[in-house]
């Protein structure tokens, strides 16, 4: 007989969020179809780690940003119904703006206290024209956007490293530099699939271990798989 | 108010998780209760930490489990504890018992570690901080590495006619449910439990963390106590929560409802692994089955309930058989881990003094008497 309660039973959710710069040096050389096509081109491969699973539900948002922000996918989507609609580019470049709707969207109110550590992904080319500052301090006053796993790819020669390092926060996940659409192609997929199948995985026993900071005295009972490096750029004659 | 007869049982399991299986891991998880001494019921749960440097948290787990029932049990045993109409001398006591609890576990990890010292596997995870000389003085450094070795949660009930006592410290659930209200969490929320972080027992601070709380037993109180690990926990939904719990409370009113969900309960905890979490999980109830004009049960003793109403107890134990053993609990100060052969860790305070002594039933009890700092009152009763 089964117990009480358990057709609730469920996977706990992996909420992944794509933060996009859509400003107009995007439309450059290429850049914003090349992010629209990576995005698309690696949903298939994150549905398949998503089934693969048990423990994970997974679910997409999207938000983009340049003059302001806005959610371009507001739903958290469930990773099989995910479809990816193509961005176009103009305005500047809001960086804190969007990052500000980012943390509004990570209350437990709204992501619930019993999910993986979300998944932020921010990719940008240029010079935040805002204060990002304010929106990286917005994500790290919501206890989800500190337990979040935040990763950043800079596309192009004049992506903004310093801003897109605040984000990340951890000199051990580096930002991410894609200088030509293979490099982005491969960093793209490789966020959609290896770091979720990395976060959405219970502790194994190789684990590392986090040591407590000096402003945390307690401990993290659940330490997932190291994400595993990045792959390294790829050369191309095309360079951004 | 009215009177309740009826009897206490306490059930409760815990099963390995399939992700624990799968990478060949102990479970980490322990559960234990305790029905046999008349008058007193006891669920304890705990759930060791599964990080690299807890490599001993399956037995931090237990003996999490073992003290907090002594502990509890000597609370019911003591004269405050036992008492009907002695509320503020209860909740005075049951302030102490936060420390009592982790300097009793501390002193129980040192016992451990001298039986069984750290292995040579063992020891490089622990670090260069960790002597290795058996004789060698203990720095707080080392002692922190050694109870975080054996870190655990722990989440606790003692249930008594007058009265119920919990006691948590770290994640996981306490839920309760009345018989015609709705189901509620029992203690305060501590915002360190969020997400993958737990606050501990092997936290130096761990008897301010130690949240409780002391419920009378008058008016509609609670008849379902539901503690649970967080790898059963987190396989619902938070807002599911009370629901589950009045459905638990439901099933557990149906004749042989208690016996029907203890035959199941183990099945139904590794599905919810499997369908879930993939975490260890656990699952502990106190539920007060009334009794409807019917004589209490063979083996059953009656006791007064705060109501005034006889409570049947039922005597036969169902799990947990506390080890016993006696301890001072206010020997040590804050900066003294001694050298062995009482190569204990427990830099507590030296404040106050509950004194636990060990009965000839082999049931740790509680005596008090005044603090002479500050005393712990953190997570206190409401």
């Amino acid at each position: 007989m089964p117990l009480p309660g358990s057709e609730k039973v469920s996977a706990r959710p992996l909420h992944f969020i794509w933060i996009v710069d859509v400003s107009g040096s995007m439309s450059v050389d290429g850049k914003i179809q090349s992010l629209n096509q990576a995005i698309k081109d690696a949903s298939p491969a994150m549905r398949d780690v998503a089934e693969n699973n048990p423990f994970a539900e997974v679910f997409v948002r999207a938000v983009r940003f340049s003059s302001g922000a806005q959610w371009h996918v507001a739903t958290p989507t469930p990773v099989q119904d995910f479809q990816w609609k193509d961005l176009s580019a103009e305005g500047v470049t809001d960086m804190g703006a969007a990052l500000g709707m980012v943390a509004d969207s990570l209350s437990v109110e709204q992501m619930g206290e019993r999910g993986y550590p979300p998944v932020l992904v921010l990719v940008s080319d240029g010079q935040p024209t805002d204060d990002y500052k304010s929106g990286i301090a917005k994500v790290m006053a919501t206890n989800w956007g500190r337990k979040a796993v935040r990763l950043a790819i800079a596309i192009g020669a004049d992506a903004d490293h310093g801003s897109l390092a605040a984000f990340v926060g951890d000199v051990e996940r580096p930002v991410l530099k894609a200088d030509n659409a293979e490099s982005l192609t491969q960093y793209i997929k490789w966020v959609s699939t290896i770091v979720v199948q990395s976060v959405s995985s219970p502790p194994s026993k190789t684990n590392p271990v986090t040591e407590p900071g000096p402003n945390k005295n307690y401990v993290d009972t659940e330490i997932w798989d190291p994400i595993p490096p990045a792959p390294a750029p790829v050369d191309s004659s095309q360079i951004w | 108010m009215s009177a309740r007869r009826g009897t206490w049982r306490a059930i409760g399991e815990s099963v390995i998780g399939v992700t624990h299986e799968r990478d060949g891991r102990p479970c980490q998880d322990y559960c234990g209760v305790h029905s046999s001494t008349p008058g007193a019921f006891v669920a304890a749960i705990a759930d060791g930490h599964g990080q690299a440097k807890s490599f001993r948290s399956q037995v931090g787990a237990r003996i999490a489990v073992e003290v907090a029932t002594e502990v509890l049990l000597g609370f019911a045993r003591s004269e405050a504890g036992a008492s009907d109409d002695a509320f503020r001398v209860r909740k005075d006591l049951a302030g102490h018992l936060p420390r009592v609890v982790a300097q009793t576990w501390r002193e129980r990890v040192s016992e451990h570690v001298e039986r069984d010292p750290f292995t040579l596997d063992e020891l490089t995870l622990v670090g260069d901080r960790y002597p290795i000389a058996p004789d060698q003085r203990m720095s707080p450094e080392a002692c922190r590495v050694l109870w975080r070795a054996y870190g655990t949660t722990l989440l606790a009930v003692l249930v008594t006619g007058p009265y119920a006592l919990a006691l948590q410290i770290g994640d996981g659930l306490l839920m309760a449910a009345a018989a015609s209200g709705g189901a509620f969490e029992v203690l305060d929320t501590d915002s360190l439990n969020f997400g993958t972080s737990t606050t501990s027992l092997s936290d130096e601070d761990a008897e301010l963390r130690l949240r409780w709380r002391l419920i009378p037993h008058e008016g509609d109180y609670p008849i379902l106590y539901w503690l649970c690990t967080d790898g059963y926990e987190k396989a619902f939904r938070s807002a599911d929560l009370p629901g589950v719990c009045l459905e638990y409370r439901d099933a557990f009113r149906e004749r042989d409802g208690w016996r029907v969900i203890q035959e199941n309960l183990g099945e139904g905890l590794r599905q919810a692994s499997a369908r879930g979490t993939g975490d260890d999980a656990t699952a502990a109830f106190l539920f007060f089955e009334e009794d409807h004009g019917s004589t209490p049960g063979d083996g059953a003793s009656a006791v007064e309930g705060a109501d005034g109403g006889p409570i049947a107890i039922e005597s036969a134990g169902l799990t947990g058989s506390p080890a016993s053993s006696s301890h001072d609990a206010d020997r040590t100060t804050k900066e003294s881990c001694t050298a062995p052969p009482a190569r204990a860790c427990s830099p507590a305070s030296g404040d106050g003094g509950v004194t636990l002594g060990t009965d000839r039933d082999g049931v740790v009890s509680s005596e008090i008497s005044e603090p002479r700092g500050d005393s712990v009152s953190e997570g206190g009763d409401q």
